[in-house]
């Protein structure tokens, strides 16, 4: 379970995130809809342990213990995904080298056995199968040249690889086409699991017809400003944030 | 490490002596009358801005040696007439080379000579000497060759090298330099003169990781149509450690491209030096220069000086340049670490791609084992 405290985030002195309050319990996935700029992906980047945003207040519990103080590296070995808004380009790593050292580490900080090359790559292969990612991409450096859409499919195979217990989902469906973003739906519905929870973070109710959300998140000026059921995502796409934004 | 040099085909020899002074170092020889008069290069010269010769050789109190070099192919030692043309209206490295008591190698390579193998030049040993070793390459037409020096000295020294190439039309040298002097007192002076010919192509990777204080020049002039210059520099520079690579590449003939990419990684208080310029003249039409430096400061203190300069007198070229210096960018290390790698070892990722992507530019894989050890040390 992820339970978020009244939380406050500052990044270079300027306040975001202004004393949010969210749980999202195991098994549930979560969504949350905003105006742009309303603090979206400051929460992601916050949850999965970006250093230059400053916690001002409350606290981040992972089953109850406070995850504020760790690593992003030591969060994702705790199972703290998150699939990138904008997914960064490595120049000069190749995707396989990445992806494996990336298994291992977290591995490793388990105290699992690293995967051998030979395990890994079968492993590889029948999750690219399944998000329909080919070879040739694979062969590239990390995101470089890929288009909008093949930059999203490979957070989602990396997601698929990493098996965490809580994802965050930022614009995950932004640029992809209905093909593309139905393999990402199944993608994220075959992880589904009562251990397992997701935030969805999106613009579109579209995304939400083929991830159904156990509840929908307003987030408006740093906090939610209201929640409600899969009903509310469209009720917004007909009446827009204004309403919302001003009750806040 | 081999250190025959008695079956070197070395001319002028010499025998080591006391130098208390500098100029014990120098031949009696114009260039040498030259230098006397002029004084070693000091930054009050343009092309010396960034380093001072003079003030690096003050402390060093060595004597003159032979080069202490092993080939691993004597088969090409033949006496060549190749001469690369300068000035010597203001000092410079081409006559501090000329000036010093040195040794000289010559290598010709015949028409068409096409090796499986790489000639390797190991030099070596150098405690306590000045070294100055003049190349000369003539490469005819037709040739494929991979030549590839390495230098690996413990202890102090001075090695000043000058390599006059000559490539003709149609053929190909690829040239490798593998740089691991001593970094606690050494210094490395070197100049790289490149003729090109019609369809020639000289293409020369440096890496390095050594000296305490070290120039690199390098002056290609494309004089035939079509050829293709291609200069790769990797310094990898920690302590207090100095190299400065100052490039000249002149256009003098349609058609020709050149490439120039270097990247410096500079560790604690070490300083780094890019100068790089092309030169197309009037009748240079179609040239396509490019050129890219990337610098990486680890530390603070680190320092990097970089000046790119174009100077065209043709109008339908092509020409682009690009220079950019800072710390290790946060954003791609923090996705790696968002990735489950450890803080340590995605900086390592990160640094190694940043060298890997130069040491791509050149296929030869002994090499390429060789140099990757030379960073993963310095990186350990
Ligand atoms: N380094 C920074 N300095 C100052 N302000 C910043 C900085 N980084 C982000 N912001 C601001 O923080 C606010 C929240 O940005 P965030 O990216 O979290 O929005 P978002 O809700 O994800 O928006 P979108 O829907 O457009 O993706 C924005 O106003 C943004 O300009
Ligand atoms: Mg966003």
């Amino acid at each position: 379970m992820i339970d978020i405290q009244n939380l406050s985030v500052e990044i270079d002195g300027k306040q975001i995130l202004d004393g949010l309050n969210l749980t999202i319990p195991d098994g549930e996935v979560h969504a949350i809809m905003g105006p742009n700029g309303a603090g979206k992906s400051t929460l992601s980047y916050v949850l999965a342990g970006r250093e230059d945003y400053v916690v001002t207040g409350g606290d981040i519990l992972l089953n109850g213990s406070s995850i504020l103080e760790k690593s992003p590296e030591e969060r994702a070995a705790a199972g703290i995904f998150l699939a990138f808004q904008y997914p960064v380009e490595i120049p000069g790593v190749q995707m396989t080298n990445f992806l494996k050292t990336s298994v291992n580490a977290i591995r490793k900080q388990r105290g699992e056995n690293e995967l051998e090359a030979l395990d890994f790559l079968k492993l590889m292969k029948s999750r690219q199968k399944e998000l329909g990612i080919a070879d040739e991409m694979l062969k590239r450096p990390v995101n470089v040249g890929f288009s909008g859409g093949e930059k999203k499919r490979n957070e989602i195979l990396q997601m698929a690889l990493l098996e965490p217990t809580f994802a965050v989902l930022d614009e995950t469906d932004s640029g992809l086409d209905i093909d593309a973003l139905k393999i990402v739906a199944d993608g994220v519905n075959s992880l589904r699991a009562p251990n397992r929870s997701f935030l969805v973070i999106t613009h579109y109710q579209r995304l939400l017809d083929y991830i159904v959300p156990d509840v929908v998140h307003i987030l408006a000026k740093g906090k939610i400003v209201k929640s409600g059921d899969a009903s509310l995502a469209l009720e917004l796409e007909s009446k827009g944030y204004a309403d919302f934004v001003e009750a806040a | 490490m081999n250190n025959n040099v008695t079956s070197l085909p070395v001319k002028s020899r010499f025998r080591p002596e006391n130098a208390t002074h500098f100029f014990d170092l120098f031949d009696h020889n114009e260039y040498a009358d030259q230098l006397r008069a002029q004084g070693l290069p000091t930054n009050l010269l343009e092309r010396f801005k960034f380093s001072n010769l003079a003030q690096a050789l003050k402390k060093a109190s060595l004597t003159a040696s032979d080069p202490q070099i092993h080939l691993s192919d004597m088969r090409f030692c033949a006496e060549n007439n190749v001469v690369f043309d300068v000035a010597h209206n203001e000092p410079s490295l081409w006559t501090v080379a000329r000036a010093l008591r040195g040794g000289d190698v010559h290598l010709t390579f015949p028409k068409n000579t096409k090796l499986d193998q790489a000639i390797y030049l190991n030099w070596a040993d150098h405690v306590g000497t000045m070294q100055n070793l003049r190349v000369k390459i003539k490469v005819e037409s037709g040739c494929d060759i991979i030549f590839v020096e390495k230098t690996a000295a413990r202890g102090n020294g001075w090695k000043n090298q000058s390599i006059e190439i000559d490539v003709a039309a149609n053929a190909r040298l690829i040239h490798i330099r593998l740089l691991d002097d001593d970094v606690a007192s050494s210094l490395h002076t070197s100049v790289i003169g490149a003729v090109l010919a019609r369809d020639a192509r000289y293409e020369c990777l440096t890496v390095n990781v050594g000296s305490s204080w070290s120039r690199h020049e390098y002056h290609m002039k494309l004089q035939g149509e079509n050829g293709f210059a291609g200069l790769y520099g990797l310094n990898l520079l920690k302590g207090s450690q100095f190299s400065d690579s100052t490039i000249l590449i002149e256009h003098q003939a349609p058609h020709c491209q050149s490439s120039q990419f270097f990247r410096n990684l500079i560790d604690d208080s070490a300083q780094g030096v890019f100068q790089g310029k092309i030169h197309v003249h009037q009748i240079a039409q179609q040239t396509d220069g490019y050129q890219l430096c990337n610098n990486l400061l680890l530390s603070p203190q680190a320092v990097m000086n970089v000046k790119p300069e174009l100077e065209i007198y043709a109008d339908d070229v092509k020409c682009s340049h690009g220079t950019t210096t800072g710390a290790l960018d946060e954003t791609p290390l923090f996705y790696l670490r968002s990735r489950g790698i450890p803080e340590r070892d995605a900086r390592r990722l990160l640094i190694e791609s940043f060298v890997g992507e130069v040491l791509d530019k050149i296929n030869h894989d002994p090499s390429r084992t060789e140099a990757d050890a030379l960073i993963a040390h310095w990186l350990s």
